[in-house]
């Protein structure tokens, strides 16, 4: 039934994410992206909240939470500091879809350090792989997963670095590059493993883009109704005030399309809900700074943080390059708009 | 959290819908295409619908205020309507428009009229399914549209009549409407606070029809200017209140129908998109086969996704809007952003198809007159531009007389 109705257990699940944003990640997030790791006390915090394995079953120690209450919890912890689900979870996303198999649950079982990557610029045949992910916002790698168009595969103890240069964004989390020279690539599963892994990095990178715009929206919103130019609040002049309106409606309308595709869970429309929230927040933490003016582009403000995580995170799992992909090559065959049996 | 699925009571809206849209919408609109006229009124359309015995939920505004009682038990309406116009429209917008009924001048009467006021105009005229008949709704001016509070159409009180000297434009069905609920100003230096809104028949002398307007779309549907000429309207006739204050405390709640009308008019905008946009789909299945695909095939595709999942969303919106409703929740900003999104969305929709289609499209009455039907969504029940008026007032303190 037509519904979007907030229980009061999700109520609780995000009033503790928001909480724990506001008193834990907020006030030291440049300190975190100075350092570019968080603090050991600060992670364990976190997991003991669960917030680290909101989606596992709960044989894997997880809270088995549905899709979208993940996609909207996670929203609010990156409203907080973008970086801080990526740099405090214990395993990336792609997880809850591997322990779908029992090869992908014993890699959850060593709960050691890991990452989802997908394969582009990696070629992997015969077992073997071979090629460079430049950046993975992670703090260092016992394994790594790969996802291409035909499988999942794992590759044990991969070579791997500190990333020297800084990243744009998300410095919170560190950042390793990979390089596999005929690496051993064991598979964990084909095509359809590769789908719903892929789904999960999207739904999880699609959550922390709309909490990050979301925030640098709230505050360009604060901001513009207290600068004055021209004898009012700049908020209300017609020009700023419609793309601020303009703004609210985007982000409205990519929250409810991700959370719709989260609860569907059809791969291709993820794929395209990935592809639309992307664009929206790209395009909104660009106008938050904007409406900043100067100060905006400062490191006073957090619209400047936003601005470089939202563009990190735009980057991850393919991007938007390869979800509108995805979303094309299967919209011929996706499921009627209105109506159809799911 | 969220749950998009209809369960069997909405999936039953849209499937009655479905065919009736389909079995008599989009026929008759076809037809009025071909003749570039509105549907007469005599057209076999307006009994079958009527003999269906079915609304469009446009007249079950509350009355007394938009704010229930706490506690009170969820409603369907809203859910319900904004199916219905998303599904009629898929079929034929200028035809939807079309039907009798009360239309847009229901909501006043319902909220503002008295008891005797709604007998006569919202029972009386509608009562007899074989004779249809239809009410309009009647504000703006070739000179006020948007800025209400220019309309310049005076009332001045006469004994037991209001004299009605002015002209009304773009009135939809206004020419063969049973009465118009027109809105006049009883002093024109007080802006809204002097406006009045009078139930005028047709036959009143000094009431009559100009012309009727020729559109880029929606060709069924008939668009009226109206005069009135020293028109003497009963004093029964007046809808809510004669005093300022009275008269103002009603249109408030007038103003509270838009937030179920917004999200039913964007709906039908999607309803439009989607329509266009299938067909394209449709004829992209035919052509393309299965992958691999050739370059220029995966830009036709690519342009596809894009406006299904805008049009995903402005869905979304509308479906959201109208559930708050439906939990007696306040929803003027949702009805706002639905009513921004959803027009942009399925203009897009309805363009991109055209690029799938290529030249056979820009003949296809499937397709290209969705593109000249869909364009008004953007103007009529509120410019795209009022309501990000509506929502920075709402969001972030934008002064009303802005
Ligand atoms: C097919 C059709 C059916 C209609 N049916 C009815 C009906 O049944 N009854 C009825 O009363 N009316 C009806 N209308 C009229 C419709 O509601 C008006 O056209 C609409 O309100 C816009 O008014 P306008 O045309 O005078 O444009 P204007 O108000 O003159 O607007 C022109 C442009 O200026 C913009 N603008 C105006 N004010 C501002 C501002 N403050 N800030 C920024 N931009 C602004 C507008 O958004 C628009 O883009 C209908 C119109 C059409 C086309």
């Amino acid at each position: 039934m037509i519904d979007f109705q907030v229980t009061e257990e999700e109520e609780g699940l995000l009033s503790t994410a928001a909480r724990f944003g506001e008193e834990r990640l907020r006030p030291a997030e440049r300190p975190h992206e100075e350092a570019r790791r968080y603090p050991e006390a600060l992670v364990h915090e976190y997991r003991e909240l669960g917030l680290g394995t909101l989606g596992l079953p709960e044989a894997l120690g997880g809270a088995a939470l549905a899709a979208p209450v993940q996609v909207a919890v996670r929203s609010e912890l990156a409203a907080a500091d973008p970086a801080a689900p990526l740099g405090l979870d214990p395993l990336g996303p792609g997880c809850v879809a591997l322990a779908s198999t029992p090869a992908g649950r014993a890699l959850i079982a060593e709960a050691r350090e890991g990452a989802v990557a997908v394969a582009e610029g990696i070629r992997v045949e015969g077992g073997r792989a071979r090629g460079r992910v430049g950046w993975l916002p992670r703090g260092g790698l016992h394994w790594l997963v790969l996802a291409d168009d035909r499988g999942v595969y794992r590759v044990d103890a991969p070579r791997w670095a500190p990333v020297a240069a800084r990243p744009c964004g998300l410095r919170a989390c560190g950042g390793v590059e990979v390089v596999l020279e005929d690496a051993p690539a064991e598979s964990l599963g084909g095509a359809d493993l590769a789908r719903q892994v892929l789904a999960e990095c999207r739904l999880y990178a699609g959550a922390l883009l709309l909490g990050a715009a979301r925030d640098a929206h709230a505050a360009a919103a604060r901001y513009t109704q207290e600068r004055v130019a021209f004898g009012r609040p700049i908020a209300h002049h017609q020009g700023l005030a419609f793309q601020l309106a303009d703004a609210a409606t985007d982000l409205e309308a990519a929250r409810l399309l991700l959370e719709a595709a989260a609860s569907r869970g059809h791969a291709a429309e993820v794929a395209g809900a990935h592809a639309y929230v992307t664009e929206v927040a790209l395009r909104v933490v660009e106008r938050s700074v904007q409406a900043l003016g100067g100060h905006g582009y400062l490191q006073d403000h957090r619209v400047e943080k936003r601005m470089r995580d939202v563009r990190s995170l735009a980057s991850l799992w393919g991007g938007a390059v390869l979800s509108e992909r995805d979303a094309a090559l299967s919209v011929l065959d996706a499921p009627e708009a209105v109506g159809d049996a799911s | 959290m969220i749950d998009t699925t209809l369960d069997a009571g909405f999936r039953n809206v849209l499937l009655i819908m479905r065919q009736v849209g389909r079995d008599l919408l989009r026929p008759a609109g076809l037809e009025a295409e071909a003749t570039g006229e509105p549907l007469p009124v005599d057209h076999p359309l307006f009994v079958s619908w009527n003999r269906m015995g079915l609304s469009l939920g446009l007249a079950q505004g509350r009355r007394g205020g938009g704010e229930a009682a706490p506690g009170q038990a969820p409603s369907r309406m809203a859910r319900s309507a904004i199916l219905a116009a998303e599904e009629l429209a898929f079929w034929d917008q200028g035809a939807l428009l079309a039907l009798p009924g009360p239309g847009l001048g229901g909501p006043p009467i319902q909220l503002l009229g008295n008891e005797d006021q709604r007998r006569r105009f919202l029972e009386e005229p509608f009562r007899d399914p074989e004779r249809p008949a239809w009410g309009a709704y009647a504000t703006t001016e070739s000179a006020a549209g948007s800025d209400v509070a220019r309309i310049r159409t005076a009332a001045r009180r006469d004994g037991d009549h209001y004299v009605l000297h002015g002209d009304k434009m773009f009135i939809t069905n206004g020419a063969r409407a049973s009465w118009v609920v027109v809105f006049a100003t009883v002093d024109a230096s007080l802006g809204r606070a002097g406006h009045r809104a009078f139930v005028v028949e047709r036959g009143t002398p000094g009431f009559g029809v100009g012309r009727i307007e020729k559109k880029m779309g929606l060709t069924a549907s008939e668009t009226a200017g109206l005069f009135l000429e020293d028109c003497r309207v009963p004093v029964e006739n007046l809808l809510g209140g004669e005093r300022g204050e009275e008269a103002k405390a009603g249109f408030k709640t007038a103003m509270a129908t838009f937030d179920l009308t917004r999200p039913m008019v964007a709906a039908m905008a999607v309803g439009i998109g989607r329509s266009a946009w299938e067909r394209a789909r449709d004829l992209a299945r035919e052509a393309f086969g299965a992958a691999p695909y050739a370059a220029r095939e995966l830009g036709v595709l690519d342009r596809l996704a894009t406006a299904r999942r805008r049009l995903d969303a402005a869905r979304l919106l509308c479906w959201r809007a109208a559930w708050r409703m439906d939990h007696h929740e306040r929803n003027t900003v949702e009805a706002s952003m639905a009513k921004v999104h959803a027009p942009a969305a399925a203009l897009a929709a309805t363009s991109a198809a055209l690029d799938v289609c290529g030249l056979a499209g820009v003949v296809d009455p499937r397709v290209e007159r969705c593109y000249r039907d869909v364009k008004v969504f953007d103007i009529f029940e509120g410019t795209g531009e009022v309501q990000r008026i509506v929502l920075a007032r709402r969001l972030f303190g934008y002064p009303s007389e802005g």
